[in-house]
C-alpha cells in the first residue's frame, strides 16, 4: 500500500452556518411575560384601591369592588398558569440527558 | 381579557338595579311626607333604564370580533303622575282651607313589588357574572394536571 504525501491542495473548509432560530426576533417571550406581570400588578393595585374606597365609604357601589377583585384574581391565576408552564418546560430541559 | 366584557355588562345591570332599589326606598320613605324639597307634594319616582350605547373606542379596540353587546344604564328618573292622597285632618299644619292634607300618591303594593323585582334582577346579574367567572376559571384549567 502506497502512502501519499500531503501536498497541501486542500479545499478550504466552508464555514459552518449558524442555525437561525425562528421566532427569536423582536420581543422575546420573557418580555411579554414581564409586561403581563405589570398588567396583573395594575389590576391588583386597582382592586386594592376599590377595597380602600369601600372601607372609607367613598365607593359608590359594592359590586364594583367585588368585580375588580375577581378580575384581579383571574388575571393572577392566568399568570400563575403561564408560570407553571414555563417551570415545566425548564425542568424538562434540565432533566434532558446530555 | 375577553371575560372583562361580560363582567362589565353584568356590572352595568347591577348598577341599574341598585338605582331601582334606591328610588323605591325613597318612594317608601316619603310615603307619609307632606312637603317636598321644592314645595308642593312629594311625587313618586320611577327608574327608566335602557341599553347602554357602546363607545366608539370599544368598537375600535374590539375590532371585527366585537359583538354588538351593550350593558344597561339608567336613562332617567321620571316622576309618576299619581294624584295625591287627600286625608281629612284639620289639625295638621299642612292642611288646606278645607281641612284636607295631601299625601304623596305612593302605591305601597307597587313599591314592594318593584323592590322584589329589582332584588331578583340583581341576583340574576350576579348569577350571570358568576357563570362568566366559572367559565374563565375552567379555561385556566386546560392542560393542568
Amino acid at each position: 500500500m502506497e502512502i501519499m504525501p500531503i501536498d497541501g491542495n486542500f479545499a478550504p473548509i466552508a464555514p459552518i452556518a449558524e442555525p437561525k432560530l425562528s421566532g427569536m426576533s423582536g420581543t422575546s417571550v420573557f418580555d411579554t411575560v414581564m409586561s403581563e406581570i405589570g398588567r396583573v400588578n395594575d389590576k391588583l393595585v386597582q382592586a386594592g384601591d376599590e377595597l380602600r374606597m369601600v372601607a372609607t365609604g367613598d365607593a359608590n357601589n359594592l359590586h364594583g369592588a367585588m368585580i375588580a377583585m375577581e378580575e384581579a384574581k383571574l388575571e393572577f391565576q392566568l399568570l400563575l398558569q403561564v408560570r407553571n408552564r414555563f417551570m415545566e418546560a425548564y425542568q424538562d430541559l434540565m432533566r434532558m440527558q446530555v | 381579557m375577553d371575560f372583562e366584557k361580560a363582567f362589565a355588562i353584568s356590572a352595568s345591570g347591577m348598577s341599574v338595579e341598585r338605582t331601582r332599589v334606591d328610588v323605591t326606598a325613597a318612594n317608601i320613605a316619603n310615603a307619609q311626607s307632606t312637603r317636598a324639597v321644592n314645595g308642593g307634594v312629594f311625587r313618586p319616582m320611577r327608574v327608566v333604564s335602557g341599553e347602554q350605547r357602546a363607545s366608539f373606542e370599544s368598537f375600535l379596540s374590539g375590532g371585527v370580533r366585537a359583538l354588538p353587546l351593550n350593558g344597561a344604564k339608567v336613562l332617567q328618573i321620571a316622576n309618576v303622575d299619581a294624584a295625591p292622597r287627600l286625608v281629612f285632618d284639620p289639625g295638621h299644619p299642612d292642611a288646606n282651607d278645607k281641612g284636607y292634607v295631601s299625601y304623596p300618591g305612593v302605591n305601597q303594593v307597587n313599591e314592594m313589588t318593584n323592590l322584589v323585582v329589582a332584588l331578583r334582577a340583581y341576583e340574576a346579574n350576579v348569577a350571570a357574572f358568576n357563570a362568566a367567572k366559572v367559565m374563565a376559571l375552567k379555561a385556566l384549567e386546560i392542560g393542568g394536571q
